[in-house]
């Protein structure tokens, strides 16, 4: 996580006072080198002297569009970039025009709503090798890193799919994750017709993880819309 | 609207031809009436007038009745002249059978002649030459039992032939009609008119001209106004959406200084939710805005109904775990032309109100099938309903914020080309119908 907080993030955006809010939201998160630039032009040569990791872009800007700052910088930095934007349209266009930034936050945001999504990207783009994707449930302990459970004392393996699914579970632990969602994480977009399939698999997947598989307490049925994974915070 | 034209035109044409055989019949009765020889008294009335006075013996008042370019001649049985007065020299006064059976009907010596019987005797009365014509018609009795009939041909005949005329002339004015009636066609709908400004219809075409370049003035106007209002409503958003997070981030930093007493943590924390409504107002109000002056939905792709209503419900449970709707799916392939993110909005918008509405909790059933050509999608809650108000201007920009779901989610299925029904009836219950793909 340190190694992280110490990449540098250049954020971009004409509103001093609001330049300051990002700076302090992130530096007290403990992301120290932060570089701010109030134009287009400020920016491409911080950006050129101290090579940043990740640049925070305002959309609007007095001597040039985000858009087209963020083509600029693409000359010459492979670096992650986070566009602001404050239009409503804001996310249609950032999609739309795919002009390579990876995330869009649209103002006004939440601070954990930024550190959220600047952590996210940084970890996709700089830490390949996520932390360990281990957890307790009442009866098994789940690795999914090895794709068992340990159960007993005794590791049992996950097949591919509920390997699949129960990664997608945990990713989205303690919320509801829809079947659809499940069986196109399992079989791709032509999933329509593979429900019953996906119970059986649950079915499987209780057996290993659960105490009692026709009672269970992690891997719950929310009826008529998907699965939960109910995980105690670690 | 061509079909009115044609009416028109028909209607103009049988008029004409109608009042064409009226006139017809009007002129012949006319010429009936024009052809009765009644100039002084009729040579026959006079010739029997004549007789009388001759049977009666009365010879002088006979001779005083014939004029004086006439004659009159009285003969016996065996054809001799027994009397006469002002006898030309021309007329013999000798007359054989034959003679006599000659005479009766036509003329004598070119003398235009009436006879009349005195029991033997034959009164001949004689106009002066070339006074009068006689002709002779002779009709069989078929003729006459068939005289209806013909004339009632005559008349239908002549009736064809003046709507056949009346046609033919017509046509002109036909064409001229069609394109009044195409000119109020693109008149009413909206369209550009522009019809040649000469001819019997010239001023007419004119002013309907001037009438559509009026409209399409108007509607650019309008159209000009409503894209300059859209376009005010996201600048000020935008505007709004800057200093916003500056007072999120500040209330949020607030909340989070260890220095703060826990009541100023809790204000600060309470600037943050306001914030946060302010937030969701502003979106509302911009994609409200640009539903309302844009009406169609910009991205159009194939969506699917069920995955969609099932992941809305979800990020609602995920939200609120008591939430526990209920979902009867049963057409699990339907699928829709539209924008999933706004048709997401619209079901996101319906089950939230319901949730939001009925604070203590009620049932909430969600139920999709296929109905023809149509998906439907009911959602049922059994709440305390909304108030009849809200059902009655669902197709009516709200006046505030609040209550914005259901003319939001309406806005949306009709921008969708469907249907949106709502009613209250032991809670709210709505009814879309969405086209399928």
């Amino acid at each position: 996580m340190t190694e992280l907080q110490n990449k540098k993030i250049l954020i971009v955006d004409d509103e001093p006072q609001l330049l300051r809010l990002v700076s302090d939201i992130l530096y007290r998160r403990g992301y120290y080198n932060l570089f701010t630039a109030g134009d287009a032009a400020a920016a491409l040569a911080l950006a050129r002297e101290q090579k940043p990791a990740l640049f925070l872009l305002d959309v609007n800007l007095p001597d040039a569009d985000g858009f087209a700052l963020l083509e600029e910088l693409r000359e010459f930095s492979r670096a992650p970039a986070i566009f602001l934007t404050a239009r409503g349209e804001g996310p249609d266009r950032v999609r739309g025009l795919g002009l390579g930034a990876e995330d869009y936050i649209v103002k006004p945001f939440l601070a954990e709503e930024l550190a959220l999504r600047v952590e996210g990207l940084l970890r996709r783009v700089y830490a390949p090798k996520p932390e360990r994707r281990f957890f307790a449930l009442s009866a098994a302990a789940v690795d999914l890193d090895s794709a068992a459970v340990i159960r007993e004392g005794r590791e049992v393996s996950l097949t591919a799919k509920e390997y699949i699914l129960l990664k997608k579970l945990w990713e989205n632990k303690n919320r509801v994750v829809t079947n659809d969602a499940l069986c196109l994480a399992a079989w791709g977009e032509d999933y329509y017709g593979f429900e019953n399939t996906l119970m059986v698999h649950i079915r499987r997947l209780r057996k290993k993880i659960e105490a009692d598989p026709s009672r269970p307490e992690h891997l719950l049925t929310v009826k008529g819309l998907g699965y939960r994974l109910v995980v105690r915070d670690e | 609207m061509n079909k009115t034209a044609l009416k028109i035109f028909f209607l103009f044409s049988l008029t004409a031809a109608l009042l064409a055989t009226f006139l017809l019949v009007v002129n012949f009765m006319s010429v009936g009436f024009i052809g009765s020889d009644r100039s002084g008294s009729s040579p026959k009335a006079l010739a029997n007038l004549i007789g009388d006075q001759l049977e009666d013996g009365d010879y002088g008042g006979a001779a005083a009745l014939v004029p004086e370019d006439c004659w009159c001649l009285l003969i016996d049985g065996g054809g001799d002249a027994l009397w006469s007065v002002n006898l030309p020299a021309d007329v013999p006064t000798h007359y054989s059978l034959g003679d006599v059976a000659r005479l009766t009907r036509w003329y004598l010596n070119d003398y235009p002649v009436y006879v009349r019987t005195i029991d033997e005797k034959l009164v001949i009365y004689g106009t002066p030459k070339n006074s009068v014509g006689k002709y002779d018609i002779i009709y069989s009795m078929k003729w006459f039992e068939r005289l209806p009939q013909r004339i009632l041909t005559v008349l239908l005949l002549n009736l064809a032939l003046a709507l056949t005329l009346a046609l033919i002339f017509g046509a002109g004015l036909y064409d001229k009609l069609r394109a009044l009636m195409d000119g109020l066609e693109n008149l009413k709908a909206q369209r550009e008119v522009n019809l040649p400004e000469r001819g019997l219809f010239g001023e007419i075409f004119g002013g309907l001209n001037s009438a559509a370049g009026l409209i399409s003035r108007k509607n650019a106007a309008l159209a000009a106004r409503d894209t300059a209002r859209s376009n005010w409503v996201s600048a000020i958003s935008h505007d709004i959406r800057t200093p916003l997070s500056l007072i999120m981030g500040v209330s949020e930093e607030l909340a989070a200084d260890p220095a703060l007493s826990p009541e100023n943590k809790k204000k600060a924390g309470l600037i943050t939710g306001q914030a946060l409504k302010i937030r969701k107002l502003i979106e509302d109000l911009n994609l409200i805005s640009s539903l309302e002056y844009d009406m169609q939905p910009s991205r159009l792709a194939p969506v699917k109904l069920c995955p969609l209503l099932r992941r809305t419900a979800a990020e609602l449970v995920n939200g609120c775990p008591d939430f526990a709707p209920e979902l009867d799916l049963r057409n699990e392939g339907a699928a829709v032309m539209g924008d999933e993110s706004l048709l997401e909005r619209a079901v996101f918008n319906l089950l939230n109100n319901s949730l939001v509405h009925n604070p203590a909790g009620c049932a909430i059933r969600v139920t999709e099938y296929v109905s023809g050509r149509s998906a439907v999608v009911e959602i049922a809650d059994g709440g305390s309903g909304v108030p009849p108000e809200a059902l009655e201007n669902l197709d009516k920009m709200p006046r505030s914020g609040h209550g914005m779901g259901l003319p939001m989610a309406w806005r949306i299925v009709r921008a969708h080309g469907g249907t949106f029904e709502a009613r209250n009836d032991g809670g709210l219950k709505i009814r879309i119908t969405l086209p399928l793909m």
